[in-house]
């Protein structure tokens, strides 16, 4: 008889036992995950003669900056409103601050220090490179080469070489009227151009390598990836005028090529370059 | 049978079922063990894949038709001015004409400067 509940006993106290145990546990991984899913990236650049700093929420959970560490070694408490996704926070300082010290919103005992990334100066300038060529008619240039690669800053606009010269002598034989009897071309991308309206529709395919666009200076999305195609529309009356100002100038091609380059960025700032 | 035997074949049964009950919280356990793990393992990838993401975060920038530009890889680009912006997740400004000063997620940490 007494064997039957000694092996009870032996039960209900390990059954307690790995109960605590996993409770305990399952209290700690809660801990660690929604420390995990603290993403705060803090920023500071000179400004004026003083820091700004900037705390952004790139995670989904939501968090308080509860303090800004300084060079000095001193901290100042700052206990912001919680910080959604997307969010920023931003303080004006006049040491260099270090770090900050953010806490979740959902359980605010939870926190983590963020280290604030310095900055960088660099000069402006536009791409070495671009992508753009024009084809009139039937009249099409060749593009025998791009270097297409992920890594470069310049990843916007990427360079072309031609290959064999075209006879094209007019660039545009109606220029009264908004039609568009040309079209724009990205080496590297698969996809044509249409013209209805007097609006140019260009539809681009990459087919290798993600590409990225200057929303404003393209008029169109701000990325697409391969086997994607994005469509831009361009205003008709523009490139007519642009392209009328260009039956004004020398025809040789090279300088073609950096007047196209200049249709899109403008006469200061050329997106193409003569190759040299 | 004598009384003997008959404690043996008890002692027996009960170690038996003891043995039983053992392997049945061991296995209860682990599998919770696990389910309860997952939430926290997942969460670790999950920062490192977002750490990784995030030392590569840059920005660019280019003239336009219309001004100076700050882009980043994830397709957003702001213009340029004079006061510190946001682009994406880095923040800039243009210090001069010609220079302009950023803040990304891919920098050095500012102790380090």
């Amino acid at each position: 008889m007494t064997e039957p509940i000694g092996l009870v006993i032996a039960m209900i106290i390990l059954t307690t036992a790995i109960g605590i145990g996993l409770y305990g546990y399952w209290t700690y991984t809660n801990h660690v995950t929604l420390q995990n899913y603290l993403w705060p990236i803090a920023e500071v650049v000179p400004y004026n003669g003083s820091y700004y700093l900037a705390v952004i929420n790139t995670g989904y959970e939501p968090f308080i900056v509860k303090q800004i560490y300084l060079s000095g070694g001193s901290a100042i408490s700052v206990n912001t409103k919680p910080l959604s996704h997307g969010q920023w926070l931003i303080e004006n300082l006049t040491s260099l601050p270090t770090a900050v010290k953010v806490c979740s919103a959902v359980d605010p005992g939870i926190c983590i220090v963020a280290p604030v990334h310095g900055w960088s100066m660099v000069e402006i300038k536009p791409p070495q490179h671009a992508v753009l060529a024009v084809v009139i008619d039937s009249c099409t240039f060749n593009l025998t080469k791009l270097n297409l690669t992920k890594t470069e800053e310049d990843l916007v606009l990427q360079a072309f070489h031609y290959s064999t010269h075209c006879n094209c002598t007019a660039i545009h034989n109606n220029l009264t009227t908004c039609t568009c009897p040309w079209r724009l071309v990205w080496y590297g991308w698969s996809g044509g151009s249409v013209c209805y309206g007097g609006n140019l529709t260009f539809l681009i395919q990459p087919t290798h390598g993600e590409i990225l666009f200057i929303k404003h200076a393209l008029e169109g999305p701000n990325e697409t990836k391969p086997n994607t195609i994005v469509i831009f529309n361009t205003d008709c009356t523009y490139w007519l005028h642009r392209l009328e100002n260009l039956t004004k100038l020398p025809q040789t091609l090279l300088q073609q090529y950096a007047l196209w380059g200049q249709l899109y960025s403008g006469s200061s700032y050329p997106l193409l370059e003569c190759p040299s | 049978m004598t009384s003997k035997t008959k404690a043996k074949a008890r002692n027996r049964g009960i170690s038996s079922v003891f043995t039983a009950v053992i392997m049945a919280l061991t296995i209860a356990a682990v599998i919770a063990a696990i389910a309860v793990s997952w939430p926290m393992m997942k969460s670790g990838f999950d920062k490192n894949t977002w750490s990784g993401s995030m030392s590569l975060y840059k920005v660019g920038f280019t003239y336009t038709r219309s001004g100076a530009y700050a882009y980043t890889q994830n397709g957003v680009s702001a213009p340029l001015n004079g006061t510190p912006g946001f682009v994406g997740y880095c923040i800039a400004y243009r210090y001069n004409a010609t220079t302009a000063i950023y803040s990304c997620p891919s920098n050095q940490p500012s102790y380090q400067r």
